[in-house]
């Protein structure tokens, strides 16, 4: 079962900013809940969680903690920051983007460098934040190819290149998936029908101010 | 005369210096005290020289810059950097407060950053909350009320809900609580200014259908009456609650009331 983002369910056709969370949490939060209760017996243990799964969480874990590069956390974090805001902020273009596309792929080369001075299992921070760091710059990576994939403006993805929203093309999901700083740029059909009779559904419109 | 003397463990050693490396004029040395339990060492106070030119206003700027810049192993909370969250508590130049909104400016000569008197300590400026979070459950603090409908709203009036001004402000961040002399002597017993302004806010919610079983909880010698208005929790309190004011009112409750 999945809720909140993860789960994606695509209320409004695509992601809304602002009523999308809302929506998941008042509605579909509350229907997973009643649905783990049905399923769920109080006190069954998880089911086992195969070696193979296990091993992978603690290489992970013993292979930043043990890094002994020479670049800091705190730096790649943010150089990753910068690309972020200045190539891939609200307002972009085919340039921008394609700048950040190179320049974040820099940053992630940096986790090849890394270094965690403190080695300790009591609340380390900094192995906090340097597995933070691991997982922001993947998600870098990901937000910063679909947005130069995605030739339209929608939502907050303002392409000043391309100021129109292009349903013909781009009514979809972009899908991602990220390998090391490869990733396969895919696309998904969003809903186009109500599950019920009760409601019509609302074809979308252009958001004008 | 009786001699006491600390434990071995106990005693703070004089820790690493850190030279500045960037070159600046305006310097400042900020003393931290460090201790990590994995090593059996002592804790001692680390000095970092902070280069003034480049940095921002508050003193968890000065650690977010040691931390990014200096030394990445030194260890402290915090979340939201605008004072709301409450887990930059630290004491500061000798006072309890929020690293977030406690300007280094006022703070004269050497920083020193220390954690929250009278906690253990977990690392460095982490103390140890587990103790006061379990008194805080122990208040229950949440709405009780007997009321079945679950399609109701239960309506407060304007006058009712400005009862809970300031008290439902408290951010829990515990600097009252480690300010208050009575707290360190019986931290175990006694709830302290935090929890006991807690409680007040269930008490005087007029939603709440348990005031008299709540009274009844805290009105004890020591959870309730350890306090003796010193005032320090008032004068620490970020937020500029008044938790001292809010025992008071339990006590003058306790005092008219028939319980
Ligand atoms: S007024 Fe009471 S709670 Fe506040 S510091 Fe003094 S003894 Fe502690
Ligand atoms: S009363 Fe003030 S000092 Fe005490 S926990 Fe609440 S916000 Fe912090
Ligand atoms: S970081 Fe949240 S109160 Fe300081």
């Amino acid at each position: 079962m999945a809720i909140g983002e993860a789960a994606c369910v695509s209320v409004h056709g695509a992601n809304r900013l602002g009523s999308n969370s809302l929506i998941d949490l008042v509605v579909f939060g509350r229907a997973a809940a009643k649905r783990a209760a049905e399923l769920v017996k109080p006190g069954t243990p998880h089911e086992e969680i195969s070696e193979i799964e296990t091993q992978k969480c603690i290489d992970r874990f013993d292979k930043i903690r043990n890094a002994e590069g020479d670049t800091g956390t705190a730096e790649l974090r943010l150089a990753m920051q910068k690309t972020m805001q200045s190539k891939c902020a609200v307002f972009r273009t085919e340039k921008t983007l394609k700048e950040g596309v190179d320049e974040i792929r820099k940053t992630y080369d940096g986790l090849n460098s890394l270094s965690v001075k403190d080695k300790s299992l009591i609340f380390n921070t900094d192995l906090v934040e340097t597995l933070e760091f691991d997982n922001l710059i993947r998600q870098a990576v990901v937000t910063v190819d679909s947005a130069y994939n995605r030739k339209e403006s929608r939502g907050a993805h303002a392409r000043e290149d391309y100021p129109k929203r292009d349903d013909q093309k781009f009514m979809q999901h972009t899908l991602a998936w990220c390998d090391g700083k490869e990733t396969k740029i895919s696309y998904r059909e969003v809903h186009k029908s109500t599950l019920t009779n009760d409601v019509q559904y609302f074809p979308p419109q252009e958001r004008v101010y | 005369m009786v001699q006491i003397n600390l434990p071995e463990n106990s005693q703070v050693k004089k820790g690493k210096y850190f030279e500045d490396k960037t070159g600046s004029k305006n310097l400042r040395k900020v003393n931290v005290y460090r201790w990590d339990p994995s090593t059996g060492e002592n804790p001692r106070i680390d000095t970092y020289e902070v280069d003034m030119d480049n940095c921002p206003s508050k003193v968890l700027d000065i650690l977010n810059k040691i931390k990014n810049e200096i030394d990445p192993t030194i260890a402290y909370r915090r979340s939201c950097a605008h004072g709301v969250c409450g887990s930059c508590a630290m004491n500061m130049g000798g006072k309890n407060g929020l690293a977030c909104t406690t300007p280094h400016a006022e703070i004269d000569g050497d920083i020193d950053i220390y954690p929250l008197p009278h906690l253990k300590v977990k690392k460095d400026l982490i103390g140890d909350l587990d103790g006061l979070y379990k008194q805080y459950q122990s208040i229950e603090p949440w709405l009780k009320s007997k009321s079945e409908s679950k399609t109701q709203e239960i309506i407060q009036s304007k006058e009712d809900r400005a009862k809970l001004d300031g008290a439902y402000e408290c951010i829990m961040c515990a600097c009252c609580s480690t300010s208050c002399p009575s707290y360190w002597w019986n931290g175990d017993k006694y709830l302290g200014p935090a929890v006991l302004l807690q409680a007040y806010r269930w008490i005087v919610d007029s939603r709440d259908e348990e005031r008299q079983a709540r009274l009844k909880k805290v009105a004890d010698e020591l959870k309730l009456y350890r306090c003796h208005t010193i005032l320090n929790c008032t004068s620490a309190c970020p937020k500029g609650l008044n938790p001292a004011k809010a025992i008071a009112e339990i006590k003058k409750m306790l005092a008219t009331a028939n319980i």
